[in-house]
């Protein structure tokens, strides 16, 4: 499988700030919006791979993460399974938020069942 | 009449008065001089105070706590912050009255900043007077207080920056700045390591408060409270101490003020099923360990909000946590949770980075 390679602290800030962009600059919404679902909606049609670096930031918020993973299933309505068939990251610096990633996955996927999404 | 000025009598006596004369006006330079010598030896602040030391009529006189830290003395600090509080909100102009203070601390350094630009914000008079001690005095003039006081005219305005970047700064604003973190964790990365480094859990703290104080200080309104960050380093310690605060409702009172419809709608019932505490510092507790999130949302935590933060502490991503919320004072690290007396309105955190904390390399991008 093709790899794409997105670098959060190269192709868009060193400081990802908060969840939605009315919170503040460098939103995970933001992200999500301009960038990432499109990388990740065109990835799963070409069948390629979105390779996450996590690397090289400041730190991240919680919600920033949340937003920009969770928000591929709550507002993109991307297919769990998909996702995750297409999804590699990188995170030497902080090991532990791959595991947070995939249970935002999780999470959002659930509550998308319960909501009907 | 030219007779009269040219006489010999005339003569001795001019010479006698100008003699006691130039003795009366001697007499009074020296009485000048020796009255405003310890003056003239004191930074202009503190001789502007002197002065206007005689001219406080009509001010509220406050006490300032002789142990004017935050988190070693909460009690008598909440008491003063509520105190100046009653008096902001009937705009009445205070004097606070910081002559004895014996010991300070950055805790309290926010506390005083933040008070001081929010009453001169709003135009209403704020004075005080110097400390006795020289290095509390000292602490004081780093932290840019009596320049702020005396020199800087403050408008309502969304963002403040206090002090120097050399000493203690002083950053304020409502929304969420995570650029704010790198410019900080440069400096103080350079100060305690010698070069730049990236202090993951700092900079997540940060955030996390910051989003913290936008979504849940003000109940009815988002983004409505300012937060505030004061930053100092000890580069002799190589030690950086945080301290943020905002002046919101607090904790347990933005999760009791949850409408229906909301996730933390009757948290309190279904965390009293399962756990029963007796007291909010048992719920904070809760809270920090993440068991609030994971009982009123049956999910886990992963992180998020304060769980995050105190997670940042146990991977020694940050040192010396201390939470002051409502009615409840935590040492994180300590495990002490503690119930106050009073209640204080808002939400205080302070935290520590130093050469023993885990960093991550700095890369060039």
């Amino acid at each position: 499988m093709d790899r794409v390679i997105v670098k959060i602290a190269r192709d868009f800030s060193r400081t990802p700030g908060p969840r939605y962009i009315k919170e503040g600059k460098w939103s995970g919404e933001l992200f999500r919006t301009e960038k990432f679902f499109q990388i990740f909606a065109d990835a799963i049609a070409n069948n390629q791979t979105v390779v996450v670096d996590l690397d090289g930031t400041l730190g991240y918020g919680t919600s920033f993460l949340e937003e920009i993973f969770g928000g591929l299933i709550r507002e993109h309505h991307l297919d769990y399974n998909a996702i995750l068939q297409h999804l590699e990251i990188i995170s030497e610096e902080e090991p532990y938020l791959k595991d947070d990633i995939l249970t935002y996955l999780k999470d959002a996927h659930e509550e998308s069942l319960v909501h009907g999404g | 009449m030219k007779k009269f000025y040219s006489s010999a009598d005339y003569k001795q006596w001019n010479a006698r008065h100008a003699k006691q004369s130039l003795k009366k006006q001697l007499r009074f330079k020296k009485y000048l001089r020796n009255k405003n010598r310890h003056k003239n030896f004191l930074p202009e602040e503190e001789r502007k105070s002197t002065i206007n030391i005689h001219r406080d009529f009509g001010y509220v006189k406050i006490k300032v706590p002789n142990n004017f830290s935050f988190l070693e003395n909460p009690v008598e600090v909440i008491r003063f912050i509520t105190n100046l509080k009653n008096h902001f909100d009937t705009r009445r102009k205070v004097w606070i009255m910081m002559r004895n203070i014996q010991k300070i601390d950055y805790s309290a350094i926010v506390v005083l900043l933040s008070i001081m630009v929010r009453f001169k914000a709003r135009k209403i008079d704020f004075n005080g007077d110097f400390p006795k001690n020289h290095i509390i005095n000292k602490i004081l003039i780093a932290s840019g207080f009596f320049q702020t006081l005396y020199h800087v005219k403050i408008s309502e305005a969304d963002r403040y920056n206090i002090g120097s970047q050399n000493t203690i700064h002083t950053h304020a604003w409502k929304d969420v700045d995570s650029e704010l973190g790198g410019t900080i964790m440069i400096d103080i990365s350079n100060k305690i390591l010698g070069r730049k480094a990236v202090y993951k859990g700092l900079q997540r703290s940060l955030v996390e408060l910051m989003q913290n104080s936008y979504n849940h200080a003000e109940p009815t309104k988002e983004g409505e409270k300012h937060w505030w960050l004061s930053v100092n380093v000890s580069t002799k310690q190589k030690i950086a101490a945080l301290s943020f605060i905002d002046y919101g409702v607090g904790i347990f009172e933005s999760l009791n003020g949850k409408k229906p419809g909301s996730k933390w709608f009757n948290w309190k019932q279904i965390l009293a099923d399962l756990f029963n505490p007796a007291t909010n510092a048992d719920v904070l507790q809760l809270i920090l360990n993440g068991e609030l999130h994971k009982t009123v949302t049956g999910k886990n935590y992963r992180g998020k909000g304060l769980p995050g933060i105190k997670e940042a502490m146990d991977r020694n991503l940050i040192s010396n946590l201390h939470i002051i919320t409502n009615d409840v004072f935590a040492d994180v690290c300590a495990k002490k949770y503690v119930i106050l007396p009073n209640n204080f309105e808002g939400t205080f955190v302070y935290f520590e980075v130093n050469d023993q904390t885990v960093t991550a390399p700095w890369t060039e991008l």
